[in-house]
């Protein structure tokens, strides 16, 4: 959809496809819940599609991140979902001379096989310089964390990051509403507003495959078990 | 967009229209907007997506000479070319959308990247100006009864009058015919008018080029 989705309109789409007015409907925090997982999974979908359509609007920077730190978009506050690019520089300045721009590599490879601390500003070709990505515990926070890692010395190296972002879990809830008739709590869904009807869709088969009896499952998924995406793809 | 002989239409189509024998209308207004306007995004993304560029004519811009770097216009929809450089020397500059951009901003030849609402002009890998070339969002099919006329795009018509008459009001009362499902099995079969609506919303009819290698005229034969 060109014109973003409120929650409410997301919430009454569900409605739409779901409840029939006979049948038991899925609760709020279920519907909610359904809602995110189907916005991660589409989000993932377009990911591996590598379909800058739907992704702009995802994209955040980080700048000045030094080796080890926490990616979190610099205006914003998003945690990485998917790196895409690393420019490496001494400064704040992303086009300085010796800025470098880094190639990633799975944190096992980047463990067992980076091991000296190559690449340094001015040093002596051919310069390599490998970024990867760690999750880490943050015992303060609770959270799981991103981090960046690259191989330099420097300790005044750090990076600039472009990268697609976590959206921010979607929320809605029966609280009263403002002047524009929006509930007061909510967040509506944060992806790119053409996949918002799409979220919705995988959303219902999600809910749809809990909701109804075993004759009538279209294809059978075992209860609590990850619903594969390639059952509920659209596009 | 003025939508209200749009709203005609569809409820001639839908035949939801109060007479002798029928008291009241089943549709409100306002669903039948909200209809014609997803009708429409469906139909935007999807000839964006496919190339179908002969259908999106009347959404073509140019912003004027930006300097690097520069905010996207607000009504961005997708980018389609650019010119960067100098403004009294602008040259043919590679666009590119999304993370790949920025790996080549060092890079020596003409290029323009788009980073989320962010825009940059390039030439010879340092920053410079241009322009842009791209596709707006189509402005907002409103109706007068519900006040939406005072919106600055409500005399803005973007498409043919065929792409309205016949394509989204067609795909609008689809839309609106969903409402209200009953079973299980309507549910399937709504989820896959949705799936037909998203993946493909213009009937081949539609793109009839003159051949013999037409659907219809081959069943005819």
């Amino acid at each position: 959809m060109i014109y973003s989705m409120t929650a409410p309109q997301a919430i009454k789409m569900m409605q739409m496809l779901l409840d029939d007015g006979r049948f038991w409907f899925s609760h709020q925090a279920e519907v909610v819940n359904s809602i995110n997982e189907a916005q991660l999974m589409v989000l993932k979908k377009y990911i591996s599609l590598q379909d800058e359509y739907i992704l702009r609007e995802s994209y955040r920077y980080a700048e000045t991140v030094y080796n080890g730190d926490t990616v979190v978009a610099s205006v914003s506050g998003e945690y990485l979902f998917y790196p895409k690019a690393v420019r490496v520089r001494t400064g704040t300045e992303t086009q300085q001379e010796d800025a470098q721009l880094a190639s990633y590599l799975s944190p096992d490879l980047y463990d067992n096989f980076i091991r000296t601390n190559s690449w340094y500003p001015g040093g002596r070709y051919p310069r390599s310089l490998y970024y990867t990505i760690k999750s880490e515990y943050n015992s303060v926070s609770g959270l799981y964390e991103p981090k960046l890692y690259f191989n330099s010395p420097d300790a005044t190296a750090n990076a600039f990051i472009w990268f697609i972002c976590i959206p921010r879990r979607f929320y809605w809830e029966v609280s009263g509403v403002n002047v524009s008739q929006n509930e007061i709590n909510d967040i509506p869904l944060e992806t790119s507003d053409k996949i918002h009807t799409e979220i919705c869709l995988v959303a219902a088969e999600i809910l749809n495959d809990r909701d109804v009896e075993e004759v009538q499952r279209e294809g059978r998924i075992e209860a609590g078990a990850y619903v594969p995406y390639d059952k509920v793809s659209l596009l | 967009m003025n939508g209200d002989l749009l709203i005609e239409r569809v409820r001639d189509i839908l035949q939801d229209k109060e007479s002798a024998t029928v008291l009241g209308e089943f549709y409100h207004d306002l669903e039948i907007v909200l209809s014609l306007n997803a009708a429409q995004d469906f139909i935007v993304n999807f000839c964006v997506r496919t190339q179908f560029h002969y259908y999106l004519n009347g959404l073509i811009k140019t912003t004027a000479y930006l300097t690097s770097p520069a905010t996207l216009p607000s009504d961005y929809l997708h980018g389609i070319s650019a010119i960067s450089g100098a403004e009294i020397s602008l040259h043919p500059a590679r666009l590119y959308i999304g993370g790949l951009g920025y790996t080549y901003m060092g890079v020596d030849h003409n290029s323009c990247i788009i980073l989320n609402n962010q825009l940059y002009f390039l030439e010879g890998g340092v920053h410079s100006g241009g322009k842009l070339i791209y596709y707006k969002k189509p402005s907002y099919i409103g109706a007068t009864s519900l006040g939406l006329d005072v919106a600055a795009d409500f005399n803005d018509k973007d498409f043919y009058d065929f792409i309205y008459n016949d394509i989204f009001v067609q795909n609008a009362c689809v839309l609106l015919g969903l409402k209200e499902p009953q079973t299980q099995r309507e549910y399937k079969k709504i989820k896959k008018v949705m799936k037909e609506l998203l993946t493909q919303p213009i009937k081949d009819d539609l793109f009839y080029d003159g051949t013999t290698s037409n659907k219809d005229d081959a069943d005819a034969a």
